[in-house]
This record gives structure tokens, C-alpha cells and sequence, in this order.
């Protein structure tokens, strides 16, 4: 594989597609793939840290992810690239998981001590209703729990907005298991969540 | 209880929920759900709840990178580069423990086998031993005759100085019955260096002295050069070294 490393025009070409970046990054071109990373290492890193719960982890699986992709890139068949790259994080986030399940309660606790700096202000949600701070720690510790298939369902689908057909395509399944999975893990997040702490405001 | 009557009539309600609230349902069903939940509080509460579940899951803050991801053509993660540190550190504990082994158990640098045709001349000259040398070492009895020398004369192992062989000494003369040796052939033996075996642990009681000439020539080179040392502690000293660069890096993760 030859690898450019000096930034062509090309490749740094904002006209450029995702498509032709793709391409070109097949082709070896280092650059074209890191504005590919650029794009989407705010997402990858956010499914990871909520899949593996801990931000160091979450950062070692978005590296070895990227990795994997670039060394892979030829088996993308085209779809959505987002997608691909996203069944690469959830695999790796399994993977590490699976290596150090014993961490996970710890991590749990450094999840939930961050989620308090940077939460939304009540003030700027568009609903009248405000999402209380309670309510966010309570849900991101209730999506911990859950095992791991709905919570990755949970992770693509709802807190990063993805279509249910990017999200069967990102987990390897179809329709009908993601949404039996998905009603379930909702299910059992707002269970947990109004046993935790009855935080609803109806 | 006619909450209960409409809910027997649309059993999957409950199960479609989650879908209507994305939805994801066809007309025909989005109608009957919803002119169910019109009449059902239960359904309707379950409805409520799950919405703001999900409408707080869309709020959920993000964490911007704490770095950048952008990969570079050569340097490898650093995952690959703790797998090919661990790969490269059992090799190399392996050719230590190789090291060691040949160390320990074979009785010199490339004298093995000039040792055996001696071994066999000297069997049959000993007409009184009522235990043959152990076949599948043919160096026990040489050990056992350095160590009946050793007991003899400390001074002889003294002069020798080599740790390892007056640890194997030791060893067999713990186990080896005294056997007097004349002071005389003890310090004819003492400037040939004592050939080290394993240690013995049913070492034949006739050792005898007399074989002593018999094995003397092969001593002319017969111990570890000392560069075989210096490489047996640099190879372990570097397989601890990389032990504990694998356990650093790993934990670091």
C-alpha cells in the first residue's frame, strides 16, 4: 500500500465527496482518510465511551478502530460508510469489554462523576419540560446496565440519532430484531430509571 | 374496565409502542394504537414515559475528543505494539530457559560426545560396581567422582571458583556417600576443572578414584566459557527488562 503523506490539494478539497475520499483513501491516501476520521472521530468516540463506559478505553477502541478501518477500507462495499465505521467501534467495544469486564464498575462511577460538567443547562432545552440532572445520571448509569446488545442499540439509535437501517446495518442484524430490541431496552431504561428515583415530571 | 376490554382487542400495544413513538408504523396500525391510547390511561402512561425516556436519550450530552484520531502511515497503535513486545518477550524467555537448560544439564560447550567413548573404556575397568552409571546420563558418575573429590579437598573447589559447579558439587555430595579419597589424587584432580552435571540423585557409591586419569584428558576445555554467562544474564536481565515494559504499558491502558 502506498501511503501519501504530505497533504495533496485533492485530498484536503472540501468539494471533495465522502465517496471520492473514500476512494482515494483506498488507494493508500493517508490524508483523504484522516478528513474521513475528522468527520466522523466525535461520533465514534461517543458510541465508544458509552459502550465500554470509560473515556480511556473508549479512546484506545476509536484509535484501533480508525486503524482497523484504514487496513480494511477495501472490504467497505459502499452503504453507509458511517455505518461500516460504526460495526468496526461496536466490535472493538465488545471486544475490550469482553478483556476487562471487571472494570466495569469502576468505570461506571468515572462516567457518571464527568456527566456532571458538561450537562445541558435546563434553560436550553427546547421542551418546557427540563431534563433534570438526576434524570441524565440516573439514564447514563441505567445504559450501563444493560447488556450489551441493547445497549448498542440504544447508543446508535437513540442518544446519536442514527435511522434504524444505518443502526441494523452498524449491528449485523435486521429489522425485526432491532426493533424488539430496541422496545425492549427503552423499557427497561425508563423502568430502571422511575425505580431509581421517581425523577419524572409529568 | 373498558380500558381493559380495548386493550385485549390490540394485545401488541404495549409492544408496539416504542415504534409508533419513531414512527415507524403503517397507517392502518398507527390508527388503531392511537385511538387505543385515547381510551386507555395505563397504555397512555406507558406511552408518556417511554417518550420522554427516549426524548432525554436524544439530550444526553457528548464528550468532545480528548484527542485527535488521525492515523499516520507508520507508526502502528499501540496495541499492535504491546502484541509484538509480548510475542518478542516469550521468544526470548524461551531461548532463556534453552540457555539455561544447555547450561545446567549438559556438562560442557560442545564435550558431550567426546565424553562417552571415554565413559565406556572406563566401564569395564570397573569390575567391582555393583550399580552401572545411569545409562540415559553418562555423566552422573563423573559428577559423583567430582563431588567424592570436592568432599575430599574443599581447597580443590575452592580453587576451581565456579559457583554453579560448587553448587552441583554440593548437591551430590549430599547425596553421594563419603568416599575417602587419597589427598593425593584429590589435588591431582584439583587443577583439571570439574565437569558439572545435573544435579545427581541416586549417584552410584562407586565412584571410584581410579577412574579419575581416565576422565582427566577430556577436562582440557571442559567448562563454560565465561561470554556464555555474560549472555545468560544479558538475556534474562533483558526478558525481566521487557516483562516489565509489557506490565507498564499494559496497565497504562
Amino acid at each position: 500500500m502506498t501511503s501519501r503523506n504530505v497533504p495533496s490539494s485533492r485530498s484536503l478539497d472540501p468539494r471533495l465527496s465522502e465517496a471520492e475520499r473514500i476512494a482515494e483513501a483506498k488507494r493508500g491516501d493517508v490524508t483523504a482518510f484522516n478528513q474521513l476520521v475528522l468527520t466522523y472521530q466525535d461520533l465514534a468516540f461517543n458510541v465508544a465511551r458509552r459502550l465500554v463506559g470509560n473515556d480511556d478505553a473508549a479512546s484506545d477502541v476509536t484509535q484501533d478502530a480508525f486503524w482497523s478501518a484504514y487496513r480494511h477500507l477495501d472490504q467497505f462495499k459502499g452503504g453507509s460508510f458511517r455505518a461500516w465505521l460504526l460495526r468496526i467501534v461496536t466490535n472493538a467495544s465488545y471486544d475490550i469489554l469482553r478483556a476487562r469486564q471487571h472494570q466495569a464498575r469502576e468505570s461506571l462511577d468515572q462516567l457518571m462523576d464527568e456527566t456532571s460538567f458538561d450537562a445541558p443547562d435546563p434553560g436550553d432545552l427546547p421542551e418546557t419540560l427540563a431534563v433534570r440532572q438526576e434524570t441524565i445520571q440516573a439514564l447514563e448509569a441505567a445504559i450501563q446496565e444493560l447488556p450489551f446488545e441493547q445497549r448498542s442499540v440504544i447508543v446508535l439509535c437513540d442518544v446519536q440519532g442514527l435511522s434504524y437501517e444505518e443502526t441494523a446495518a452498524a449491528l449485523q442484524i435486521n429489522a425485526g430484531t432491532l426493533k424488539s430490541r430496541l422496545s425492549r431496552a427503552r423499557r427497561r431504561l425508563r423502568d430502571s430509571v422511575v425505580q431509581r428515583r421517581e425523577l419524572w415530571e409529568r | 374496565m373498558n380500558d381493559h376490554l380495548s386493550a385485549e382487542r390490540l394485545p401488541h400495544v404495549h409492544a408496539m409502542l416504542s415504534e409508533y413513538l419513531d414512527g415507524q408504523l403503517d397507517e392502518a396500525t398507527r390508527q388503531q394504537v392511537e385511538a387505543h391510547l385515547e381510551t386507555c390511561v395505563d397504555c397512555r402512561a406507558d406511552y408518556e414515559t417511554l417518550r420522554q425516556t427516549v426524548r432525554v436519550l436524544r439530550q444526553l450530552p457528548t464528550r468532545p475528543v480528548p484527542r485527535g484520531f488521525a492515523i499516520t502511515a507508520s507508526a502502528p497503535p499501540r496495541r499492535r505494539a504491546l502484541f509484538w513486545l509480548r510475542v518478542a518477550n516469550s521468544a526470548l524467555a524461551a531461548v532463556f530457559i534453552a540457555l539455561l537448560a544447555a547450561r545446567l544439564v549438559l556438562p560442557s560447550l560442545g564435550q558431550t560426545t567426546p565424553a562417552r567413548p571415554n565413559e565406556t573404556s572406563v566401564r569395564p575397568a570397573l569390575g567391582l560396581a555393583p550399580v552401572s552409571p545411569n545409562r540415559t546420563a553418562p555423566t552422573v558418575s563423573e559428577a559423583a567422582s567430582a563431588a567424592s573429590h570436592t568432599q575430599a579437598a574443599p581447597t580443590a573447589v575452592a580453587a576451581s571458583a565456579q559457583p554453579l559447579v560448587a553448587a552441583a558439587a554440593r548437591s551430590s555430595a549430599a547425596t553421594v556417600p563419603s568416599i575417602a579419597a587419597g589427598p593425593t589424587e584429590a589435588s591431582a584432580a584439583a587443577p583439571t576443572p570439574i565437569q558439572v552435571a545435573a544435579p545427581v540423585q541416586r549417584a552410584p557409591s562407586v565412584a571410584s578414584s581410579r577412574r579419575e586419569p581416565a576422565v582427566a584428558p577430556l577436562g582440557t576445555q571442559a567448562t563454560w566459557p565465561a561470554w556464555y554467562d555474560s549472555l545468560l544474564g544479558g538475556v534474562g536481565a533483558l526478558v525481566l527488562l521487557m516483562l516489565g515494559a509489557v506490565i507498564l504499558i499494559g496497565r497504562r491502558r
